[in-house]
């Protein structure tokens, strides 16, 4: 009885040394009716799904959107850290600056090559941790692979997973459950073999990029 | 300096001035924008799900600095024209 106490007690603080704040990679989830793995899709129709872009430099600010995303997501809700796997991508052309020449020179292949590469995407590769923010909030620590311009770098995400279960109020935007994901984080230009002379003037090598994106389990 | 070219010296100048007024009023931006980003209203599914508010993008023209120097220098030059224009009709006239 005494060892299996002591093993009890040393393996509760081997997970707290290891799993510290919170954080763990082990089973947690969503407090949700859904079981089992569940797909979202963040296509919209309706182009509410949005990504976001800016750049900042001494000479000027470059604010930049996209609302044309696609990409699936699935994941186990109680247990998102083991299943958690998807991609989400935007199409190239779609991103818009608010300057039609500027939109133009994006897309040209001195930059962002959109017709060689008609698509952006972030893959997820592996999750890092979850923090359990409320019954149906995760904050989820990423890394993945982040496609542009060709190339592909594996970039650090931390992103916020909110799920709603179906009712009168989600049906209002899109039929089945929902999953409302935001996340911000940075990628550097260069490392994606974008090397215009323009870059660290006009338009900064590092740019920070913005996800609000909502997608359905029935689609 | 006769008359007319007074006028012309004064025009040119009152035009690039207003330029730049028009300019420095809509934000002293270096680059033209012909579109402004405004934030939409949430949806109560989007505050449910604490989703930030979305952008749109609105037509609005925002003169920057490219254009206006564009414009300060052809009226520059417009006025230089005239000027010379009127000096020799000067001439002519005596």
């Amino acid at each position: 009885m005494k060892t299996l106490i002591k093993i009890t007690i040393i393996s509760i603080l081997f997970g707290y040394c290891i799993f510290p704040q919170g954080t763990t990679t082990g089973q947690i989830g969503f407090d949700v009716k859904a079981s089992g793995v569940q797909t979202f899709s963040f296509k919209d129709a309706k182009g509410r799904n949005q990504t976001t872009f800016t750049s900042i430099t001494a000479l000027d600010e470059v604010d930049g959107t996209s609302n044309d995303v696609d990409g699936k997501i699935s994941f186990d809700p109680k247990n998102v850290a083991a299943t958690l796997k998807g991609e989400i991508s935007i199409a190239t052309a779609s991103i818009s600056t608010g300057i039609s020449m500027r939109d133009k020179d994006l897309r040209a292949p001195k930059w962002l090559d959109a017709e060689q590469f008609p698509q952006i995407s972030f893959t997820i590769k592996k999750v890092t941790g979850v923090k359990k923010l409320s019954a149906n909030k995760l904050e989820v620590n990423l890394i993945g692979i982040f496609f542009l311009h060709g190339v592909k770098n594996e970039i650090p995400v931390s992103a916020t997973l909110t799920y709603l279960d179906e009712s009168p109020v989600t049906e209002s935007r899109e039929p089945g459950d929902l999953l409302g994901v935001t996340a911000k984080f940075q990628i550097m230009l260069s490392k994606f073999g974008v090397k215009n002379m323009i870059l660290g003037s006009r338009v900064a090598d590092k740019i920070d990029i913005g996800v609000n994106i909502v997608g359905t389990n029935k689609f | 300096m006769n008359k007319k070219q007074k006028i012309t010296i004064f025009s040119g100048l009152i035009s690039i001035l207003i330029a730049f007024a028009i300019w420095a009023i809509q934000g002293f931006h270096l680059f033209t924008h012909q579109k402004v980003e405004v934030l939409l209203p949430q949806s109560d599914v989007d505050k449910l799900l604490g989703q930030p508010p979305r952008y749109e993008w609105v037509n609005h023209f925002t003169l920057g600095l490219e254009y206006t120097l564009a414009f300060a220098a052809i009226a520059i030059g417009f006025s230089v024209v005239l000027f010379f224009l009127f000096k020799s009709k000067r001439i002519i006239n005596q």
